[in-house]
């Protein structure tokens, strides 16, 4: 919309207490004024609006800030952003003072020297790690399939970080030679951008924190490599005790599986095997009998009755190798722990209890488990007794098909 | 020419101006309502910065 001067002298009229007649003339004595103004080359100003001015024969306006900022309250506030990405080198066309460059480059210079001894000295620890993981490797065999992965990584954060320091050295001293040849000064320009201005410093630090940040990563490598060894120590210690010297208890695969279900299974066992003995020292027959034969006569003779006691304890392990466990046979009730090869699991007991009878008669160790999902009761038919669930995966390579692929291991409950 | 009138006109060119509306004054020129989009601007070292959008009063003499 154009406010032409009849729509300007009724909105002036509006806004002032003034007849249109006083405005009309008022508004020719403004315009009027300006001309002149402009006319005699002096500049008119309106308070809190701009000034007028000739400028090249042609009348100027300038606004006011006042009147600036107000058209422009929208935007008011917002400043200029930098964009650090598209921030160009300036093209070396000023060739700086060169006492200031020399005096930035050595700046330059203590800093990359400074930056330097923290990555030797770092490698000098690096170069004494992988010595000690070696030792610590050959202290512990039983741990040694992790250590050889660990030794490696040192090794090579090492080479990088030697890879790093030459380049270092190679720019370091550059800048001494430059101090004693100032016509090297350009090309070394070209190649260490260190020039007067100071944003240049604030652009050349990126570069800078990363190449520091990386001797900053390496620290938490080592202490991930000394805590791995750490652990690993630990655990070949306990294994070593556990297997090596306190003894044979835990030498069975199944009781690593589950530690009371065993104990309370050997006890059965040995309620089987040892009625005849009166022992007050159960709890030392039980340790041995499992795998201990040969300490099993010497505790049995200090129980009165040696001869049966030892000869039936002896008897009773072959037992429990043989027969416990199996995929094929009768089902072992003295078992109370293991796993099964689920290959059915219905909800009708009648069908269940059918084809435990069929895999029966195929020669397979076949029972029914019941297990409740979700709320409805499933009669689970499951085939052979297993002491871990390795033990039953191996067997379900030899199985017909379509157990083969169909079927799960289940821990097989007591009733 | 009092200074009452001088506000007044200040100030109905302002609010004509800031609703996009050109003002003719007759004599001297027009005042009209420019709005300048956002732009990139690279110094001459190099130093690159966006520019914020802005509304101008622009005077057009006759």
């Amino acid at each position: 919309m154009i406010i032409d001067k009849e729509k300007l002298i009724s909105l002036l009229v509006d806004k002032t207490s003034l007849e249109q007649e006083q405005v009309e003339e008022q508004l020719s004595e403004l315009v009027s004024r300006i001309q002149q103004a402009a006319q005699e080359g002096k500049s008119f100003e309106i308070e809190g609006f701009g000034t007028f001015r000739m400028e090249d024969d042609n009348l100027q306006f300038e606004p006011s800030n006042t009147l600036e900022t107000e058209i422009n309250n929208k935007y008011a506030g917002m400043k200029p952003i930098e964009l650090i990405g598209a921030f160009k080198q300036p093209e070396s066309e000023e060739i700086p003072d060169m006492m200031e460059s020399e005096e930035d480059e050595k700046r330059a210079w203590a800093f990359d020297e400074e930056s330097a001894k923290d990555k030797t000295s770092e490698t000098e620890e690096k170069a004494k790690k992988p010595e000690e993981e070696i030792v610590a490797s050959d202290q512990e065999e039983t741990s040694s399939s992790e250590e050889p992965e660990e030794s490696e990584i040192p090794k090579e954060t090492e080479e990088q970080t030697l890879k790093d320091t030459p380049s270092e050295e190679e720019k370091a001293p550059i800048p001494e030679e430059e101090a004693k040849e100032n016509e090297e000064a350009e090309k070394i320009e070209e190649k260490q951008p260190v020039t007067t201005g100071s944003r240049e410093k604030v652009n050349k630090q990126p570069p800078k924190r990363a190449s520091r940040s990386k001797p900053k990563g390496d620290p938490i490598g080592r202490f991930l490599t000394v805590a791995v060894i750490l652990i690993a120590i630990g655990v070949g210690g306990w294994a070593i005790y556990d297997f090596g010297i306190s003894g044979t208890q835990n030498a069975k695969p199944n009781n690593q599986v589950s530690s009371d279900q065993p104990a309370q299974k050997q006890m059965a066992k040995q309620q089987v095997s040892n009625k005849e003995i009166t022992s007050g020292k159960n709890a030392d027959n039980k340790q041995s009998s499992g795998t201990g034969k040969n300490s099993e006569p010497e505790q049995n003779l200090k129980v009165t009755k040696q001869g049966e006691g030892s000869s039936k304890s002896k008897a009773s392990p072959k037992q429990n190798e043989n027969d416990t466990y199996g995929l094929h046979g009768t089902v072992n009730h003295s078992i109370s722990s293991g796993y099964t090869i689920v290959v059915h699991s219905l909800r009708s007991q009648k069908k269940a209890e059918n084809n435990r009878q069929r895999l029966q008669d195929e020669g397979f160790r076949a029972m029914i488990q019941t297990a409740e999902v979700n709320g409805s009761l499933h009669y689970r038919v499951g085939i052979g007794q297993f002491p871990t669930v390795g033990a039953a995966e191996q067997a379900v390579k030899k199985l017909p098909e379509p157990y083969k692929s169909n079927h799960f291991i289940k821990r097989i409950k007591q009733q | 020419m009092n200074e009452q009138f001088t506000k007044a006109f200040s100030e109905i060119i302002r609010e004509q101006i800031t609703r996009k509306n050109e003002v003719k004054v007759e004599g001297v020129g027009s005042f009209q309502f420019r709005h300048q989009k956002q732009f990139q601007k690279q110094f001459k070292n190099g130093r690159v910065v966006m520019m914020p959008p802005k509304d101008t009063i622009t005077f057009v003499p006759e």
